[in-house]
């Protein structure tokens, strides 16, 4: 190990400038593929307030087809169809409606003032139990106060600010959409990031009239609002879940059937994973075209900056090659050699790599919102709000798709020049020739 | 010419190295291509007119009161009546220019409503925009033979069963003259109602990236008045802070009955809005782009940085025999120019057999132009050359710096 360092150093101190565009190489690749990593990690690894969910399955859509194929309604739940499906579900922890209120605003004002538009998640009582959020003040609406439709809300720290000038706010009143709701909690602002959870209010959907706005086929209230998460007790019982729930659907199909319909639900609900590839509401997400792209992008990210590399490495083999005939002619495999070979610049990719992933980490902390950046980003009163915090960009998944990644890199970039290193016949190699 | 077949020598007899390099040159060749394929039709796109004017306009939304809300009166049973309250109330306004009202039909929103026309044999899907002449006033749209903007709304007025439909409906060479179907009758999807065809307008998008090509539009006039959107022009001299002067009187002013306004948007931020998820695909290409590049350079750097280490007696001789400082760099950039060509060649055959199979960006279902071909891969060669310049300047100015006595005495 020592010695391999010590190559390094000489190498480093003889031809600086190639070994500086060695490392400045590998680290750019690195970087680039690190951020590609962390834009896709940070829809699947757990944060608060979305801390479980790899506990998560999640139905976000539903279609209605008519069995004479003449009709189909695809897009949220109905409450109706959330609970036939999903409430009675007995294996999970808990199971959560809640209404997406995508791109209206909402207005809410304080003492009179002039009203401001927010963010506004409508929510039932589960909701506070699927999502651990971190209130800064007071408790969640409980399922009594939804239950007697109370009037009260959850607001996000910045609102509270933005209205009162301080968090301490419980049990005061503010209107939403000029009706009176009391404050009963105030929460730390949530990262748009945490799409199932991110809002700037919540209340309990009884208090409003969300459920009277369905639409469907034969007038069975179908599509809807809602989207459903459903909380396991552990990953393992994940499957267990779905079986019930295929048998929930099952029974609720054959009900549908007298009506002339049936539901297709394109394989929900989803792990946190397949919600991350985001499909249409009337489409299954399908991993095969996720991997098959994702795989193309590192594939050129990872093969350009190894064309290059190779290239350097080999320039820099030839120095040492009348060292590699004197090894070659003391004895040593040539397979020693192409191991040496190989963990030297091993070391050097993981060197080059550590400063990428730094690099990519600075980055990211300081520009979350340029790499998070979403489709969806304006639809938000916020003009979404991507703060990351660190416990998630050190996550261990991050740190082996760093290393796996640095040891392809390696291994693409140093393998044909160790490999034609460690056949340069001796004689020629002491003399220093490369044929 | 002698320089360059002693050139061509030389990149024979440094095969192996070159090798590396012109692998590279290709493989980047091809997936830049790519990316300048798709970056050039798109801002190509982008910059067409959208047909709209949105500069110092604005859309006003209103909601209705929650019949759980203290002040909901449930006397109030005609919402449009208090809807058409408060669009006369806007008319008031001295810093409105303009005020629209629409259904599914302003720009930059994500509402749609399809429908198919029929004309004769003539039939295709189009974009229904229910919209009152007014509409056309906010957005300045304009005719498609040059009209102004009151002409159409003229047109547009006196004919009650009257519709306007873009000007591409019929789609490109059509044998159909469009003009010449003026006044006559279309059915609207299965409906047995006759309407008139009343004036012709440029082409309308919806948004900035949105393909020419893509279903046409048709302006039908708005029933009973009511609309899902207002669109507000305010008058130019008056655009400053207007949004936070309007929602100060709207919160006053503007709650008739159970129907109030809710929110107001610039059409600039609805624009970036719906922009935005093209905006992050387009930027995405530009860093992948630009990371290619910069390997292009390191690459070209590291190369050529051994080489001059190498040639240095050669270069020494080079300039002994009176070669001058131009000339070394230029002997290294044309090295360097002769290596990406040959990697061009089969660079281009490769992008010619993608653009065929149709593997690039489809702009109205054309994948290999030829117009486009030739400007992508020029820009492609372009780029590649600009970072074989910068790439060449360090170890180019080594090379320069070689004192011709000392680097052969050593010799």
């Amino acid at each position: 190990m020592n010695q391999y360092i010590k190559r390094i150093w000489a190498s480093l101190r003889q031809d600086s400038v190639v070994t500086i565009i060695n490392i400045l190489g590998t680290a750019l690749a690195i970087f680039l593929i690190m951020i590609m990593v962390l834009m896709q990690e940070v829809k699947v690894l757990p944060f608060s307030p979305e801390s479980n969910r790899d506990r998560f399955l999640i139905a976000d859509a539903f279609a209605v087809e008519k069995l004479d194929k003449n009709g189909m309604s695809a897009g949220g739940l109905s409450e109706f169809v959330a609970k036939q499906l999903y409430s009675s579900l007995k294996t999970p922890e808990a199971v959560t409606l809640f209404a997406v209120n995508f791109g209206t605003s909402c207005l809410l004002s304080a003492d009179n003032s002039n009203p401001i538009s927010v963010d506004q998640k409508q929510t039932d009582a589960s909701f506070w139990r699927v999502f651990d959020f971190d209130f800064i003040s007071g408790k969640p609406y409980d399922q009594a106060a939804f239950n007697a439709k109370q009037k009260v809300l959850v607001l996000s720290e910045g609102v509270a600010r933005h209205l009162f000038h301080s968090v301490n706010v419980v049990g005061r009143t503010v209107e939403m959409n000029y009706t009176p709701y009391t404050i009963c909690g105030v929460v730390h602002d949530v990262s748009s990031l945490a799409s199932l959870a991110y809002s700037q209010i919540w209340v309990p959907y009884s208090t409003t009239n969300i459920i009277k706005n369905m639409g469907g086929i034969n007038d069975m209230p179908c599509n809807g609002p809602f989207h459903v998460v459903a909380l396991a007790r552990s990953k393992s019982d994940l499957p267990k879940i779905i079986q019930e729930y295929k048998k929930s659907a099952a029974a609720f199909n054959s009900q549908l059937k007298s009506h002339g319909m049936k539901i297709t639900d394109n394989g929900r609900p989803y792990g946190i994973f397949d919600c991350s590839l985001g499909a249409f509401s009337n489409q299954k997400p399908d991993p095969k075209i996720f991997y098959i792209r994702e795989g193309l992008i590192f594939l050129i990210l990872l093969l350009v900056p190894a064309i290059n590399l190779s290239s350097m490495t080999q320039s820099r083999l030839r120095r040492y090659i009348t060292e590699i005939g004197i090894r070659r002619a003391f004895g040593c495999r040539r397979s020693r050699m192409l191991t040496d070979i190989v963990t030297e610049n091993f070391i050097l990719t993981l060197a080059a790599g550590c400063i990428g992933l730094l690099f990519c980490y600075l980055f990211t902390y300081f520009n979350s919102d340029l790499v998070f950046a979403n489709i969806t980003d304006y639809f938000f009163n916020s003009n979404g709000h991507h703060s990351v915090n660190f416990s998630l960009l050190f996550s261990p998944t991050v740190f082996l798709f760093a290393l796996l990644f640095c040891f392809l890199l390696n291994l693409l970039s140093s393998i044909i020049p160790a490999w034609q290193a460690s056949r340069t016949n001796i004689v020629n190699a002491l003399n220093g020739r490369t044929r | 010419m002698i320089m360059n077949k002693k050139l061509i020598s030389q990149i024979k007899n440094e095969w192996h190295s070159n090798l590396w390099l012109i692998v590279e040159l290709f493989f980047v060749s091809v997936i830049l291509w790519f990316v300048v394929d798709y970056v050039y039709t798109t801002m190509n796109t982008y910059h067409q007119p959208i047909g709209f004017d949105i500069t110092h306009c604005y859309n006003i939304i209103y909601s209705q009161l929650d019949p759980s809300n203290p002040n909901y009166d449930p006397n109030d049973t005609l919402p449009e009546n208090d809807f058409k309250e408060i669009i006369s109330r806007l008319r008031q306004r001295s810093d409105i220019e303009a005020i629209g009202v629409s259904s599914a039909s302003v720009p930059y929103s994500t509402s749609y409503i399809g429908d198919e026309l029929k004309y004769d044999t003539i039939s295709r899907n189009v974009r229904t925009r229910q919209a009152d002449s007014g509409f056309i006033r906010v957005f300045r749209i304009k005719g498609a033979q040059g009209e102004s903007t009151e002409q159409l709304v003229r047109q547009f007025d006196k004919t009650p069963d009257g519709f306007i439909v873009a000007s591409d409906f019929l789609g490109p060479n059509h044998p159909i003259k469009l003009e010449s179907l003026i006044g006559k009758r279309f059915y609207f999807g299965d409906s047995t109602k006759v309407d008139r065809l009343a004036a012709i307008v440029g082409r309308l998008r919806n948004n900035d990236y949105e393909l020419v090509g893509n279903t046409s539009s048709v302006i039908k006039h708005l029933e009973n008045g009511v609309g899902d959107d207002i669109s507000i022009r305010v008058k130019a001299s008056q655009d400053n802070d207007f949004k936070n002067r309007f929602w100060i009187y709207a919160n006053r002013s503007l709650r008739v009955g159970n129907v109030y306004v809710s929110d107001i948007q610039s059409y600039q931020d609805m624009r970036r809005t719906v922009n935005h998820p093209y905006d992050i695909i387009v930027r995405d290409f530009m860093i992948g782009a630009a990371f290619l590049l910069l390997n292009i350079f390191l690459g070209l750097l590291g190369t050529f940085w051994f080489r001059t280490q190498r040639r240095k007696s050669e270069v020494a001789l080079f300039k002994a025999l009176g070669a001058t400082n131009g000339s070394v760099f230029a002997r290294q950039m044309t090295e360097g120019l002769l290596l990406l060509t040959l990697a061009t060649i089969p660079a281009i055959l490769i992008d010619l057999n993608l653009a065929y199979v149709g593997l690039n960006t489809s702009v109205d279902g054309v994948t290999l132009a030829p117009g486009r071909f030739i400007v992508a891969v020029a820009i492609t060669y372009v780029l590649i050359a600009l970072m074989i310049f910068f790439g060449n300047l360090m170890p180019a100015r080594k090379a320069m710096k070689v004192q011709p006595a000392e680097a052969l005495h050593e010799e």
